[in-house]
């Protein structure tokens, strides 16, 4: 794992009507790093992420990618630079099979430039991404539709979205929610794959447990303010995240 | 629907409201002159201007807009020249469209934030 | 408590899963389930002109074809993209006035002034559309609603282009059978064209925007510029039709830029069918003809069409087209529950 700072983020803020969703918050992240970001509900992640990469415009605070400012870039800009992210809320192409759903990212202008010009057959490449990350292409998974998947593929097909974007860092909107622990046991060998090939990964996860097998390093937020960064043994100990999950009485 | 409330009652409402509203407009602009079938394709035209620059979603950015926009049109009528009117609201429409897509009190202050 | 009842189900014909994949080839009857609707549409299209007894027959057909042109438009635009076009009287003003003025004050042949039309047009349309391509859905509805009326006032106010009376006199076609089949040429382009279009690479990225404009955003792609290129080909299509129109009478006036161009490509459209681009075709080979039936009762007619459209809505809502591709491609029966 490098120094290279990749990403930095200073003093972001944002506020909805009188709601501070996001209070001065900052971090590093080096490349290669797996940094995951926690906190009760509603302490402002999901906001963070928009923040980031710039689907909802921050009031103040700035991002530093590779040492440029892209906190005034558009959104589009800052995924084709390789920030990319998975939503929350699952989104994908609903009407098409599941490997066409990869068409879009495999046609955006960054895939197109890092494959150097014609990318030749778009579909073969969809199905060896899916292949890749686990739909298997004997049962003609990726085929079928991505309305008549399980919510483990579409995650997967989230992810599989991200990774045909060749990103430099991908940001991991709580993707073990919703799983079965059975699912979840065969999405942590694929975080784990992609940490080792090298990738600089924000994971924002509920389920600690799995979570703190995979992170390197961990940024707890609670009502939109960062209260504590470390390691995560550190920071499972640090009197403030105790309070904020546990509540004040739960201390005693 | 989820919440309890019939979307359908209500977006039935709304259209009835809406109608109402634009049939005191008529009875209103009776005096000035003559209607005809064709006469709200007219009205149309500066309803929409006036909704745009106002701001979809905020009755008192529609009713100042609606002043602005009057106004601008009886100047331009007497010093411009009176067929430079509808230019007036096509050049209202696409100058708020650029500088400030959500109008001058809109509420849907995400078209602004459509990075 | 268990509720004993029916329901319908619906099972793919044995002949349509036959018939999918490289194996079509293998059979005829395969084969020819899948050729046979496009065979029978282009027969249609080539043949029904000429069975056409008078020249007025042979106007209507065009006149539907001008129609049919702005509804698969408003098709693409509304089911493909996802942007509601309720202007299709811009196109046909602006494609129609710019082929007018350069056949008067330039004296260019038919064919240049066409071409122009149509690539200049649709290159001015998408222009003035710009501002609120980067907006969120109602924006575009309203703004080309309303476009078209504004342009034809301020043509009639300001006198230019021939003001109220138009631009008479212009040339028109060598033969009827040049206006005919120069349309029907180009609609059935179209209708392959798009069909294709829309199920490339960029054209899933067209239904994506439509789908779901969040996800292409992260995925890099610049949501304005595709919706600009889409609007694009819209507008030159409608362009196409209003510089035909245009030589079609060899006039041009301010009935081009008239609410009908705008509400019956969407009429038409509902009851032939949306989503599919063939439907658009087979709305307007019925509401044209039956608005000219109709022309005896006047101003009434718009009470038939609107009668037809509710109806449509309320019974019928998915559009003839798509009940018939169902009904090819699927059979039903009542099973119990």
């Amino acid at each position: 794992m490098n120094e290279e700072v990749l990403l930095r983020v200073r003093g972001l803020f944002k506020s909805f009507g009188g709601v501070t969703a996001v209070a001065n918050v900052s971090f590093d992240l080096r490349k290669g790093e797996t940094l995951g970001i926690i906190g009760p509900n509603g302490s402002g992640k999901t906001t963070l992420v928009n923040l980031i990469t710039r689907f909802v415009k921050q009031d103040l605070g700035e991002v530093f990618f590779k040492g440029k400012k892209i906190s005034h870039l558009k959104a589009y800009k800052i995924a084709e630079m390789g920030i990319v992210r998975t939503f929350q809320i699952m989104r994908p192409f609903y009407t098409l099979p599941a490997f066409k759903n990869l068409i879009v990212p495999l046609y955006s202008p960054r895939v197109r430039k890092i494959g150097g010009g014609k990318l030749g057959d778009r579909d073969a490449v969809a199905i060896d991404i899916l292949e890749e990350i686990g739909f298997e292409r004997d049962a003609y998974v990726p085929y079928k539709m991505a309305s008549s998947l399980p919510l483990g593929y579409l995650k997967r097909l989230e992810l599989a979205r991200c990774l045909a974007l060749r990103p430099e860092v991908i940001i991991c909107d709580e993707i073990f929610s919703g799983l079965s622990m059975a699912e979840i046991a065969t999405m942590v060998p694929l975080m784990e794959r992609l940490q080792m090939e090298g990738k600089t990964i924000i994971m924002i996860e509920h389920r600690l447990r799995e979570l703190f097998r995979i992170v390197d390093h961990v940024v707890v937020l609670n009502f939109g303010a960062k209260i504590a960064e470390g390691l995560p043994e550190e920071v499972i100990e640090h009197e403030e995240v105790k309070k904020a999950y546990l509540g004040k009485k739960g201390l005693k | 629907m989820m919440l309890g409330m019939d979307s359908d009652r209500m977006a039935t409402i709304s259209l009835a409201v809406g109608s109402a509203l634009a049939g005191v407009a008529a009875v209103v602009i009776l005096p000035l002159g003559n209607l005809t079938v064709e006469s709200g394709y007219q009205v149309l035209i500066y309803a929409v201007a006036v909704c745009i620059v106002g701001g979809l979603g905020s009755w008192p950015g529609a009713v100042v807009a609606a002043f602005l926009l009057g106004y601008a049109q009886i100047l331009t009528d007497k010093f411009g020249g009176s067929h430079y009117q509808a230019v007036v609201a096509m050049a209202a429409i696409i100058i708020t469209l650029i500088l400030r897509p959500s109008g001058l009190f809109g509420k849907q202050k995400e078209l602004e934030e459509r990075v | 408590m268990v509720t004993k009842g029916k329901r319908k189900e619906r099972l793919d014909r044995g002949l349509k899963v036959r018939s999918e994949g490289v194996y079509a080839i293998a059979s005829w009857t395969e084969a020819m389930y899948l050729i046979a609707p496009r065979l029978f549409l282009i027969l249609a299209m080539v043949v029904i002109p000429l069975v056409m007894p008078s020249i007025y027959h042979k106007r209507l057909i065009c006149l539907l074809f001008i129609y049919a042109l702005l509804a698969i438009s408003f098709d693409f635009l509304t089911n493909y993209v996802g942007l509601v076009c309720l202007g299709g009287a811009l196109f046909m003003g602006v494609g129609g006035y710019i082929a007018g003025s350069l056949n008067a004050m330039l004296g260019l042949p038919a064919v240049l002034t066409i071409i122009v039309a149509t690539l200049g047009g649709a290159a001015i349309c998408t222009i003035l559309l710009l501002p609120c391509l980067p907006l969120r859905g109602i924006y575009f509805a309203i703004v080309t609603l309303v476009y078209p009326l504004l342009l034809g006032r301020i043509i009639e106010a300001t006198r230019i282009l021939g003001g109220t009376d138009g631009m008479p006199g212009l040339s028109t076609y060598p033969s009827p059978w040049v206006d005919l089949y120069l349309v029907i040429g180009v609609t059935a382009f179209l209708l392959f064209g798009l069909r294709r279009l829309v199920n490339e690479d960029i054209g899933l990225v067209f239904r994506g925007i439509k789908d779901n404009d969040q996800t292409v955003t992260a995925c890099g792609v610049n949501i304005t510029a595709y919706r600009t290129r889409a609007v694009y080909i819209a507008s030159a299509i409608g362009c196409f039709a209003g510089a035909y129109l245009c030589h079609l009478y060899g006039w041009v006036g301010l009935s081009f830029f008239a609410l009908d161009f705008s509400i019956i490509p969407i009429a038409a459209a509902i009851v032939g069918g949306m989503g599919t681009l063939v439907g658009p075709l087979l709305g307007s080979a019925i509401i044209v003809p039956l608005s000219e039936i109709l022309r005896a009762f006047g101003g009434l007619r718009i009470v038939f069409y609107a009668l037809i459209l509710i109806l449509f809505i309320a019974f019928r809502p998915e559009g003839l087209m798509n009940y018939f591709q169902r009904k090819y491609a699927q059979f039903e029966h009542w099973i119990e529950v």
